[in-house]
Order: structure tokens, then sequence, then C-alpha cells
């Protein structure tokens, strides 16, 4: 045998290593190598149980969508709409798809907290029930003791378990019970018009020709989902002569403005002056309903709308709203001719929505098929004059004046934190947020009480936001509720307990109060119930007892009215004698403040937010706010291009917004549909509303912005500049 | 319809009807076990098997409008390209049903599919899938979660199809009725803007759609046959068509 040479040697590597890399061993290797350090034990394995079927209603928002539930075992894995349903159609948002995922949200509070805030971050010291109380308890001396007020501020004060809170509220001493802005400020305009007290009132928009919409997030959840949706389907059936026309008026092109047939872009504050240009061209052409001229104050010696609005002709307010005399001249004859025509508004001033309201009014769509209708209110079981007392809105309690302020979490989402703070009377004055996840301004506040979270309680759901007919539904419990999570009415009698007040006899639990309305519903014996398991309609004389109804309700139901409230007559102006001054005093205010740029803030600095875009909202949420750039996340900014050019601005890039409040951190993305000179800043959620750190204070562009003293943010000044 | 009769599954999207409200994404999420996002993910590396885009007109303000557009795996019917550049055999085109099918297991996560992608519809698992504490208890037993490493895609809710035929069987019958078999984002849209179903079935809705004037697919002159069809009133939408409106948001870093 040959000795071997190292030559062969080397050969005999070379020639192996070539082999190998020719074999399909290395491919193998590399594939088993991916497998190996890609399946792990701790991917998460899907749950197993019993599938089973359960049907419910939606208590995120108002809307009090169907909701079917595909559960395994006890736990929900799947939301989807309730088909027929007559008041959601079948449709769900997207926050209420992933609403089962909230019990187990990162951010979930399950035991009181104390929070401190150090050097921008959040402290959490976890509460004893019992340490909570004495605490508040002592607060609610000091209240007492200084004169200073106990104020709660409802978020969502139409429901019925809010009775019970307004009750407890107002057994203890200097009680305030308090509510957020209304959502639907023309509808709440329009009740202070009529002549009678009378129901919410809700839009035919199923039977308008034009709908006019100043602001609202008509297809980005207002109403409901299913509602809008089945007016989009409708439209596509019909020619388009005959199609529903929708002119949305506002200054940033959002959803609901892309999806709209016309976009009128207004100046920033500029609406209500849009308004009454185009109720100055209905009177001036006498285009006006023919039972108008019979209002009272229409043409009054002396309280006068003619008067009123002769000074906003088309030549006056077309240089303050950016739109031109011809265009607010087509629009309103446009209106006046495609009738009948609804006025739809957003969330906005009492003022600015009463304006909306005269136009509804002045174009004869108030009581009609197609416009604006009284919904009946749903028979009261409480009718002591204690429990009845008028709820104050956050605006009529003076600044200074509140000791101890407890806000419920959808409150807390609704009003800027700057409002509130400037109730307090001092700095020992205490916020207590009731809420179930730490998020938003919850972090502002000096206590949590951890309250349950939806599919947790039984929660009541009424009429959503510009429905016709009045409707009640409820949400039954369908997962457990975490040990040491408390029920707002359950804090709120334990907390008037520890204040030494002695509790009511009328006080009932939520499920008492909610039955009591059940059985009167059930007596007055009107409307039907619409059954989500069988898709069948149950007139209530059919129903045998209250018990039934409930029991309908609680396993999946929704009951509905079937008429709605005779049209009741309205003034201009309403009743009271001040609206008249208070309307003229608003006006000047918003001619000095339009357009008004102060020196160093050549920008008009917007604010923006889409209904879920506060609050608690499932971590699975990253998929429309931080993987796809379908929402924005808080403090992106958009700019048009040609603006961003000017302030030496990259697209992606971050920057600098300031405003005479101070400065913040944003990300600039240029977009070509945003108004030149104006800046729009995202106030949705951030990465901490998902499933990251809840310790760091969130910084909210809604810091900078200015409020009026609806709770509104305004168009203010800013500044912007590369980081 | 008949699962046997090798059936073309497919969609029409209405894009006038989509008012970009995202809950065709989120339900698709649910269905298919996508985790939430971790906390470095973007809208490039982050997963959404349905994704919808905001396009706009190219005009300034105020001329400016804006077309929602739900996009997701186009189920190219012909020349497909992620099949044809998958080394490991991981992409497969179901001949009974028309729809791409993606191999996790097989998947070696060398992304080729995702470049050669013209519709950037396909998604890489940079992390482990990770959901918060607790919320592992809400996944969907019928959809295995993918692990990091692999490519995966829109599949028309596969498992639904399957849930749909063993429900035939159960009941006697081999074809499947059209409600039967849904795919979640067509079942969560509130204005039905995505109609679903078996583009050979003549007397389907969506083959009657698929064939209306103002329907059209994306990209149609590469030559990929896709079988998800959109449809608009709006000439300038049309233009779409020919865009890569993806790209930006999908191979762009901002920041």
């Amino acid at each position: 045998m040959d000795k071997i040479s190292r030559r062969a040697l080397l050969k005999f590597a070379g020639g192996s290593v070539v082999g190998f890399l020719f074999s399909p061993m290395p491919w193998k290797l590399l594939d088993d190598t991916a497998k190996w350090s890609q399946n792990w034990s701790w991917i998460p394995k899907p749950p197993q149980g019993a599938i089973t079927i359960k049907y419910n209603t939606c208590t995120l928002c108002q809307a009090g969508c169907g909701v079917r539930v595909r559960c395994v075992g006890d736990r929900p894995v799947a939301l989807t709409g309730v088909h027929d349903h007559p008041i959601s159609f079948g449709a769900m948002c997207p926050a209420g798809i992933v609403g089962h995922h909230l019990p187990y949200h990162p951010a979930r509070v399950t035991q009181p907290l104390k929070l401190t805030e150090h050097a921008g971050s959040v402290d959490q010291y976890p509460l004893q029930p019992d340490e909570l109380m004495n605490d508040l308890a002592k607060v609610i001396g000091e209240a007492h003791s200084s004169g200073t007020s106990v104020v709660f501020v409802d978020g969502q004060p139409n429901r019925y378990v809010s009775q019970l809170y307004r009750q407890l509220i107002d057994s203890l001493p200097n009680g305030i019970y308090a509510v957020s802005p209304h959502g639907d400020a023309v509808s709440a305009a329009l009740q202070t018009m009529s002549e009678r007290p009378s129901g919410m009132l809700g839009y035919d928009l199923e039977h308008a020709r034009t709908i006019i919409n100043f602001r609202a997030p008509l297809m980005d959840g207002w109403g409901t989902p299913g509602r809008i949706g089945q007016i989009i389907k409708q439209q596509k059936k019909v020619g388009v002569s005959e199609r529903l026309k929708i002119i949305h008026v506002e200054t940033r092109y959002s959803r609901a403005a892309a999806m709209s047939d016309e976009w009128i872009p207004v100046n920033p504050g500029a609406d209500v002056f849009f308004a009454l240009g185009l109720a100055h061209v209905i009177v001036r052409e006498k285009l006006y309903a023919s039972a108008v001229r019979k209002t009272a104050d229409f043409d009054d010696a002396g309280i006068s709308f003619v008067k009123f609005v002769r000074e906003f002709s088309p030549d006056v307010v077309a240089p303050v709203t950016g739109i031109s005399a011809d265009k607010i001249t087509r629009t309103t004859r446009e209106l006046a001719r495609h009738t009948p025509a609804v006025v739809v508004g957003g969330t906005m001033s009492d003022e600015e929505a009463m304006v909306l309201a005269q136009l509804n009014l002045l174009l004869g769509s108030v009581g009609k098929t197609g416009g604006v209708v009284a919904r009946r209110s749903l028979p009261e079981i409480m009718t002591d004059r204690r429990e009845r007392s008028a709820a104050k809105t956050i605006a009529q309690i003076p600044d200074g004046s509140v000791h101890l302020l407890i806000v419920d979490e959808s409150a807390a989402a609704a009003i800027p934190w700057q409002i509130l703070e400037k109730k307090l009377a001092s700095e020992k004055s205490v916020v207590v947020s009731i809420a179930s996840h730490l998020v938003g301004q919850t972090k502002c506040a000096n206590y949590v009480v951890p309250s349950p979270t939806y599919l947790e309680s039984l929660r009541d759901v009424h009429s959503p936001e510009g429905s016709v007919f009045a409707s009640l539904s409820v949400s039954s419990p369908l997962i457990k509720v975490p040990a040491g999570v408390i029920e707002p009415a359950s804090f709120l009698q334990k907390l008037a307990a520890a204040a030494g007040v002695p509790a009511s006899p009328s006080i009932s639990s939520p499920e008492d109060l909610l039955k009591k309305h059940v059985d009167a519903l059930y007596r007055s014996r009107r409307g039907h119930v619409f059954v989500y398991a069988n898709k069948e309609t149950v007139d209530i004389s059919k129903i045998e007892s209250s018990e039934q109804l409930w029991k309908l309700l609680v396993d999946g139901g929704v009951w509905i009215d079937t008429s709605a409230e005779p049209a009741q007559r309205l003034l201009f102006f309403g009743h009271r004698k001040e609206n008249y001054a208070r309307m003229k005093t608003f006006i000047e205010e918003r001619k000095q403040s339009a357009g008004k740029r102060t020196g160093g803030f050549p920008l008009a600095l917007m604010p923006f937010r889409a209904c879920g875009d506060v609050g608690e909202i499932s971590p699975l949420m990253t998929k429309l706010y931080q993987e796809s750039g379908l929402r924005a996340m808080s403090n992106r900014a958009m700019i048009n291009p040609g603006t961003g050019a000017m302030f030496n601005l990259i697209d992606g890039a971050p920057a600098i917004v300031s405003t005479q409040k101070g400065k913040m951190k944003v990300d600039v993305r240029f977009d070509e549909s945003v108004m030149p000179s104006v800046l729009f800043v995202s106030a949705g959620p951030d990465k901490a509303c998902f499933n990251h750190s809840t310790a760091a204070k969130e910084e909210n562009i809604l810091l900078l912005c200015e409020c009026d003293t609806d709770s509104l943010h305004c168009a203010t000044p800013a500044n912007i500049q590369k980081a | 319809m008949t699962a046997q009769k090798n059936s073309r599954y497919g969609m029409v999207i209405d894009l006038d009807a989509c008012t970009g409200c995202g809950a065709c994404m989120v339900a698709c999420a649910v269905e298919n076990n996508i985790p939430p996002a971790p906390e470095s993910a973007n809208e490039r590396t982050g997963i959404t098997w349905m994704r919808v885009y905001k396009v706009l007109n190219g005009k300034s303000f105020p001329d400016t409008q804006a077309v929602f557009v739900p996009m997701m795996c186009q189920q190219c019917e012909h020349h497909t390209p992620c099949i044809s550049v998958c080394p490991q055999k991981a992409v497969e085109l179901d001949e009974e049903s028309g729809i791409v099918a993606q191999i996790p297991v097989r998947c070696l996560g060398c992304r080729y599919c995702m470049t050669a992608c013209p519709y950037h519809a396909r998604y890489f698992n940079w992390w482990d899938p990770v959901w918060p504490k607790g919320m592992e208890q809400t996944l969907n037993p019928d959809v295995a979660p993918r692990m990091r490493g692999v490519v995966e895609k829109c599949n028309f809710c596969h498992g639904r199809l399957q849930a749909a035929k063993a429900k035939a069987a159960a009941e006697g019958r081999i074809e499947i009725r059209p409600e039967e078999y849904q795919p979640a984002c067509s079942d969560a849209c509130p204005t039905n803007a995505i109609v679903f179903g078996d583009l050979n079935d003549e007397q389907s809705e969506v083959s009657r759609m698929a064939h209306q004037k103002d329907s059209f697919r994306l990209l149609e002159t590469l030559g990929s046959e896709p079988k998800v069809y959109f449809q608009s009133e709006r000439p300038w939408v049309h233009h779409i068509a020919e865009q890569d409106f993806a790209s930006p948001e999908k191979e762009t870093v901002h920041g």
C-alpha cells in the first residue's frame, strides 16, 4: 500500500468537501437546524374543551351590538355579530371583535392602587380595600369641613346603574353627580329647543336624501357599525340619481370624509360659520320649510333668528371658513332641493350644536320621516325627587371647588385632564379613577378602584346614538371576575358607609335595579323582543311575565320600541331667554379666535382620535395601530408635504411640536389630504395600551392643546421643528 | 357548490363600500391565532394576513380622495410566484379548492417567497408567538400557532373549509353550502364589502360580481391570475390596479 501523501490527503479532503456540498446533507442540516431552533415548548397551545355558543350584548360603547360568543369550556374564544339583529345587523367594530381579550390585558387592575408620580413614571402601591376606604373617608371628612365638594363624573349616564350611582353620590355630604359631554350634542340641543321636555332624538337616516354631517364619525363608530353599513349596502341597490348624498364638513380628511360623497374642508374652528352661512342663504332665498314662519322666534320683534343670521352672508363667512361664497350658496340650494335633509353633528360645544339644530328646524326635518325624530323614553321607576336631581355637566362645576373627584373610566377617557385638574380645590385634593385597566388618564389619578371589565358583570345598554326607536339590552357576565375587583356600585356603597352616611332604604344592587326596570318595561306593554339565538321577534304581549322578559334579555335579546314620540314644537332659541344672548356672545368670541395665530406659532394644531382610540383596547389591536398604517398611534403628526417642506421636516422622521403649554416629540407623516398650515396629531392609544409597560407616564398631545369650557379641545397655535 | 368538483374559491371586494374600519384585520387575527405585535414590531415586520391600505388619488389638498383597499394573499392560480420559488415545497396550490396553502412545518424561513410575491402579502415570523399572560386561553382551538422563523399568509381560513366539509359529511352530503364556508374577514365586514364564494359556480354572487364591468384585479398584467377581484364605480380607483401601493408601507422603515 502506497504511503498516503500530503497531496493525496488534501485531495481527499477537498473532494469530501465538494461531495458534501453537492449532497443533500447541508440542505438537510440547515433545514433541521432551522426547525430545531423554531419549535419550542413555550409556543402556546390552544385551549381544549367543549365548544358552546352563547349570546350576549356588547357594552364597550352605547351601540349595544348583538354578540355571538363561541366558547371553549367556559372561555370565550371568538365574538361575532348576530345576523338579522335589528340594531347591529350582524356587524361589530374591531374593538368589539376582540373584546374578550380585555380581562387578560397586561394593564388590568385587580386590586386597589395608590399612584404616585415620580420622575416621569407612575409608581403603583397596592392597597387593601379597607385601607382605600379609610383614606377616602378621611378625604370626604376634609371636604365636608372645608365646604368643598365630592364629585362623581359618569361617562355613560344613560345606564340604569347610573341612577344608583347618582342616588349614592347625592347621599354624601356635598356630593355632586356630574356627567361627561354628550356625544350627540345636536340631539341634546334640539331637546333644549323643544316646548316641552322630550326624550332623546334620533336621525332617520334610512329615509333621508341628503345628510350634511359636521364632524360626526358617521362611518367610524357613530351609532352602530351595522346601521351605517346597512345604509351603504342599500344605496348600492338604487339608481345613482336616487341615492342618499352625504356631505361631510370637517377640516380633516377623516374616514367619514373619505366615505362621503362630498368633503367640505372648512378652516379650523370655522364649522359654525359655515353652518350660519347655510342658514343665511336659506332665510335670504326663502328655502325654509313653510311651517318655520309660524315659529315664534323666527322673525319676532325681540328675539329673531332672521336677525341673528342676517350678518352671515356667504361673502362674509367665505374668508373665515375658506369655502367660497358660491360653494356655500350651491350647497344650500342642494340641501333645500334634495329633501328630506338632515343635519348631524359630532362632539361639539352646546352653542355650535344649537346652530346645527336650528338648521334642522329651518330645513323642516324635525319630526319628519327622513329627519330628526324623538325617541320615546323608557319607563322610570325612580320617582323620589332627590333621586331625580338634575346631573351637572363638568362645565357647570366651579373651578377649584372639588376635594374628592371620582371619575368613571369612560369619563376619564372623554374629558381632558386639564379640565378635571382645574376643578380641584388644592394640591391635597384627591382624584379616584374607577377603572378596569391602568391606561390613559387613569394614570393621572391618586387612587384606582379596580372595576369589572367587559363580559365580567351585568350591564344594561340603551338606545344607540342617533337611533330612531328606544331599545334596551342586557349584557350578562360570561367570565368570572378576578378576586379583588370591586363593582362600582358596591364601592360607592362602601364609601358612603365609611363616610358615616346611613344607607338609603331604596338603594339596591344593580341586578335588582335592572330587574325593576325590566318589570316596568313589561308592564308598559310596549315594543317587541328580538331573540339572538333563534332570530325570532316576540311581541311583548306574547311574553307571559316580566321574569320571562328578563330571561330573554340576559340570554341574548334586545327590546325595541315600535313607535317614536310625536313631534314637538320647537323654538329657534328655546324657552330660555338667555340662550339668544349666549349665542351672540359665543359667535363674537369665535369671530375673535377664528384663524388666530400668535407670534412664533404659525400652525393650527388639531388633535384627533377615532371612536375606540381611547380607554382599554385589546393588545391585538396592534394590527390596526402598530403593524399597519390604518390607524394612527398617539403622537403621530400628519402634515401637508408642502408645509412639511417649509419647516424642513422629513417624512417618517421625528419632530418637536411646541405650543404655549410646552413641547412634545411626534412622529411626522406627510399626507396630501392635510390642509396647508394645519398639523393634525393623533391622541389615540400609545404602546402601553396594548401590551407593554404600564409604568411610564403617557405623553399625549392633548396636554399641549387648549380646551374650551365644554371640555373640548380647540385648534391651538403651534410650531414644529425637526428633532 | 361542490368541493369535489374542483372549486375556485375567490373574493370580490367592493372598494366603494369598504370604510377602512379594520374589522376584517382583527377578525382574521383572532381566527388564525396571529399574536399581538411585540413592542419593536412595525409596519414592515408585523404580521397582518389581511391588511387594509389607504390609497390616495395622488392629488393635493383639497382634491385628495382616498380608497381603502383590503389586501391579502391574492391566491394566484397561474405560475404562482411563491410556489415557483419555494425550495421546500412549503407552498402548494390545492387543486380541489384553488387555495394557495402555506405549510409552516416545511418552511425553512428563507423568505424567497416574500421577495417573489408581487402583492407583499406574505409575512415572516420574526419573533416567537407570544400572547399576554392568560390571553392564550382565548386562542382558536382549530388553528395551531406558527413558530418563529417561518413565513405565513392568508389561506382563506382553510380550517373553516375543513369544518364545513366535516359538517356536510356528518349530514350525509358531499356538497357544502355557500353560507357554511365564509372566511373570518368576509364574515366580519360590517358593510358586506367582501363577497366570498366559488368562482367556478356560475350561480354564485361572487362569480356574478367578478364578471361585472367595474371589477378588476391587481397587477393583472403579470399573468398570475389572482382570484381576488376588486370593484369600484370611481374611475380613478381602477388606476390602483397597476400600482404597487403596498410597497412603501411594507418596505420602508420610518424614523
